[in-house]
């Protein structure tokens, strides 16, 4: 048995893998890594220290030039505010989007422009080419920018500017002296204020041609940006495989990252499992026990009324909408006659009225299947020779089914309910969300809602382990149980 | 066909075949419950089939037939216009009306009357009010002219009686919107046969394909496949789906293949409601692989289909008219279950907010909206009650004609 338990076990990491690409793959279409970022430095966060937390994560690289504008940007000679960050594969959709739907355009341009189907494409098309010409202009304003602050250097720039500054003071000065000789007073000092201002303009005219023939060649170096092609990327998102390894990596080391709310993710998980395990391990137990008991039931008076009654009501459960019944049972049991409270939780010893209700009603959601399975294996046990050969040596009935038959049926149940271990620790979803209690299965239901990720993500790679380790110990109990079976 | 090799792979075949279709259906035929169900399941779909025909778009508008902005507007224009003449003793009716008209349009010209100047009543099932003279649901909602709530229905408006065409109006009341659930319930039921058949065939159509290519060749294909399966198995169905969903949603190039096919921007929910289905398709075929599998396992050793190989049958041939035939009893049985499941889990998405749009009247919205709608005070419980009844007639026809099914054709496991 242990060379089969071994094996399955070294089995495990390949499929372990499987389901983490699985949810990588289906993670990565939906939500670029800006939007990681995003949730999990905060909506305020700036795109540099976005990107810089990409880059450590190693979704994104940096090019030589992404490198010289950051460092650029640290020692303030750029202004961090107001530059961008080009990612090439942004700027690469912001060129294809622009060329498909131009060639759409054209394309509808043959047609009937009366027609309402075409009208109404056309317009949603150009309310898209409408976007993108105002994305992509924006991009190529700010790579202007950049060029012309990055070649130019500010100090150029003010130097422009400061220009017409000081030629402002030079003739406040130059008037200050005329009024003061028109009045006849000292002019000592004037003078040669008047002198100091327009020695600066001399000297700042020169700074400023030289600036301004540098400035006027970087200028139109710069407005040869014309189309989101000629942009410079900065920065570029990492290969498909990089960021696999560097997603596992983070897995295997329990990093699920963080929540929207700035929460880690472990931290609300682990919160949160107490609450559904504290909900659903009772309401499994009771399920499990009426389910047998009603199973038992129906074996031991077969054909009779009692049976017929079982049978039929479980298969009307069964029928019955899941949703439907929580919905009618929280109105009636809670609402409208006041057996339960509506919904919430507290903690400790408190918390059992609260789950109260949910447990009746997970019981009857329940119990149509597993009466229904317990009722066949059990027929099935009941038909076998060793019933007949207990009821010949004279055993009475209720031996007989205590004794051999419940022990017999047992193995096909203890197998399904090893099996039902994760899904008490993923939470019943409706339940949780239904009654306010704030479990597992609530908080997957929250982060639906919330678009949060991480959080989905946390609970699917935990459902996915957890349903192989308990498949694994089905597997093993069944051997153990059932001395018929070799397992290997 | 007259060559002996040919005559005796025929014979092969013949003898292959372990499933008695005859034999089967009479079983069938004799079993009064199932023959029931089945007359269900077809009233059903030929209801789904033409549901178009009895309940059409029209019907299906926000207080469709009950008030609309033609009526409202007429009643201002005859409140402005008595009032007009009740100033003006000269004017006659036409100038009256004509005046009072020019002025509710221009008023409505800036702003659109909205809803809640519209009257209307959620009523509850004709049948249910004949007990209940006083029930409160004759309060009619929404504001009269004066902007003040409009008074209850006076009594001699309140029908019940039988032989008025009121009554009958609403077998099962309507909803908020003055929508008939009825109608609702009856498109819910071609909704919901489209989204129990689609991804229904579209699972067991992989399913056969990968147990039969498992089953039968083995060795590492099977492993490969045996990989896929335990991926897909591992993770809890409904997260699964939630993922997959959240993937293709936004997908440029589907949207781009689906403006292609014609279903363009503005048909958006249908957009929705098939990405949804298909996903449901990929995911849910495990179960019936591995049935499949085990089944061609079994099969594969067995003295007919070495009887075909000697006679020169290629693989393909021997896999898809000797084994697939034996095998296909499991696939029909399953399509039963999966149909229940898969219209189950659409109730379950359109709950969680998954995939259907409001827009659609599937079962599952109406039972979403019933949430909210039971918590009105007197509450209305109608709209949950009609969708939790067709639900449950539909899955339990499809049990009970599933259960007799496999009684039929997989004796074994009869009880």
């Amino acid at each position: 048995m242990f060379t089969y338990i071994l094996r399955k076990l070294m089995y495990m990491p390949f499929i372990l893998l499987g389901v983490v690409a699985l949810t990588f793959m289906l993670f990565t279409v939906s939500t670029k890594p800006e939007a990681l970022a995003t949730i999990q430095l905060g909506e305020k966060a700036s795109a540099r220290s976005k990107y810089e937390w990409l880059a450590t994560k190693g979704y994104v690289e940096f090019t030589e030039r992404g490198r010289e504008k950051l460092s650029k940007m640290e020692k303030q000679q750029i202004p961090a505010r107001g530059t961008m960050l080009f990612n090439a594969s942004i700027l690469a959709d912001l060129a294809s989007e622009r060329d498909y739907l131009k060639s759409e355009i054209d394309a509808l341009a043959g047609e009937d422009p009366e027609d309402k189907d075409v009208k109404a494409r056309l317009a949603r098309l150009d309310l898209r080419r409408h976007k993108n010409e105002v994305e992509s202009k924006a991009a190529i304003a700010n790579a202007r920018q950049t060029c012309l602050l990055e070649k130019a250097g500010q100090a150029n720039l003010d130097a422009v500017a400061k220009v017409d500054d000081l030629g402002a003071r030079k003739a406040a000065a130059q008037e200050a002296l005329d009024k003061a000789k028109a009045a006849g007073g000292d002019t000592a000092d004037l003078e040669k204020a008047a002198r100091d201002a327009a020695a600066d303009h001399e000297a700042a005219l020169k700074e400023y041609e030289a600036a301004l023939a540098l400035v006027s060649r970087v200028k139109s170096e710069s407005e040869k940006i014309t189309k989101v092609e000629d942009i410079e990327p900065d920065l570029d998102y990492t290969n498909i495989f990089r960021q696999f390894v560097n997603y596992t990596a983070d897995l295997l080391r329990l990093d699920f990252g963080d929540t929207r709310q700035g929460r880690a993710v472990t931290e609300v998980l682990w919160s949160g499992a107490g609450p559904s395990l504290a909900l659903l391990l009772p309401a499994f137990l009771l399920s499990e026990l009426i389910a047998l008991f009603f199973g038992l039931l129906a074996a031991m008076y077969r054909k009779s009324s009692m049976d017929h009654t079982i049978v039929i009501s479980s298969i009307v459960l069964m029928s019955l909408n899941g949703i439907a019944i929580i919905i009618a049972g929280q109105k009636f049991l809670a609402s409208d006659w006041n057996y339960f409270p509506i919904s919430g939780y507290s903690t400790g010893f408190g918390a059992t009225r609260y789950l109260i209700l949910p447990a009746l009603l997970y019981v009857l959601l329940s119990f149509g299947e597993h009466v229904r399975f317990n009722r066949i294996i059990m027929l099935d046990e009941v038909g076998q020779d060793y019933v007949r050969t207990a009821r010949s040596k004279g055993l009475n009935e209720n031996q007989v089914l205590f004794k051999h038959v419940l022990r017999n049926s047992l193995i096909p149940l203890i197998t399904r309910w090893a099996v039902a271990i994760p899904t008490l620790y993923t939470g019943s979803l409706i339940l949780e969300s239904f009654f306010g209690i704030p479990g597992l299965g609530y908080l997957t239901v929250d982060a639906i809602a919330n678009s949060d990720g991480n959080v989905i993500r946390a609970i699917v790679v935990i459902g996915a382990v957890s349903f192989m380790l308990a498949n694994l110990l089905s597997d093993v109990l069944y051997a153990v149980v059932d001395p018929r079976v070799r397992l290997g | 066909m007259c060559s002996t090799r040919s005559l005796i792979r025929v014979c092969a075949w013949v003898d292959g075949l372990t499933m008695p279709w005859k034999d089967v259906i009479k079983q069938l035929l004799k079993r009064k419950l199932a023959m029931a169900c089945l007359v269900a399941i077809v009233f059903c779909l030929f209801m789904a089939v033409t549901a178009r025909l009895w309940v059409p778009d029209s019907d299906l508008t926000p207080n469709a037939g009950l008030d609309s902005v033609e009526n409202l507007r007429d009643r201002r224009i005859s409140a402005a216009a008595s009032k007009l003449k009740k100033e003006n003793e000269k004017l006659s009716d036409d100038e009256a009306r004509a005046q009072a008209a020019t002025e509710i349009d221009a008023e409505f010209k800036d702003n659109e009357p909205t809803v809640t100047g519209l009257e209307r009543h959620y009523h509850p099932p004709g049948w249910f009010l004949a007990f209940d003279a006083g029930h409160p649901h004759w309060e009619k909602t929404g504001n009269d002219e004066a902007g003040t709530k409009n008074p209850p229905m006076p009594m001699d408006q309140r029908s019940w009686g039988v032989t008025d065409a009121r009554f009958w109006r609403f077998p099962m009341g309507c909803d908020i919107d003055g929508v008939s659930v009825l109608a609702k319930i009856i498109r819910g039921l071609e909704l919901a046969f489209i989204i129990g058949i689609v991804p229904t065939l579209i699972s067991a159509f992989i399913a056969t394909i990968m147990g039969l290519a498992a089953g039968y060749f083995g060795k590492w294909i099977d492993d490969i496949i045996g990989f896929f399966m335990s991926v897909l198995a591992s993770i809890p169905l409904l997260l699964l789906l939630i993922a997959f969903i959240q993937a293709v949603k936004d997908s440029e190039r589907i949207s781009r293949w689906f403006e292609s096919v014609g279903v363009g921007d503005d048909k958006k929910p249908i957009r929705l409601l098939i990405l949804v289905l298909v996903v449901i398709g990929i995911t849910t075929w495990v179960g019936l692989c591995r049935l499949i599998r085990a089944e061609v396992i079994k099969h594969k050793s067995r003295e007919y289909v070495q009887a075909a190989r000697a006679l020169g049958c290629g693989e393909m041939r021997i896999i898809f008219k000797h084994i697939l035939p034996n095998v296909f009893h499991i696939v029909i049985i399953s399509f039963t279950l999966a149909f229940v499941g898969s219209v189950g889990l659409e109730v379950y998405l359109s709950y969680v907010g998954i995939g259907i749009d409001a827009t659609l009247p599937t079962w599952g919205q109406v039972i979403k909206a019933s949430t909210t709608e039971l918590q009105r005070d007197p509450s209305v419980w109608w709209p949950l009650a009609s969708a939790t009844g067709a639900l449950f007639v539909v899955s339990l026809s499809f049990s009970l004609f599933g259960d007799a099914l496999r009684d039929a054709l997989d004796p074994k496991l009869r009880t």
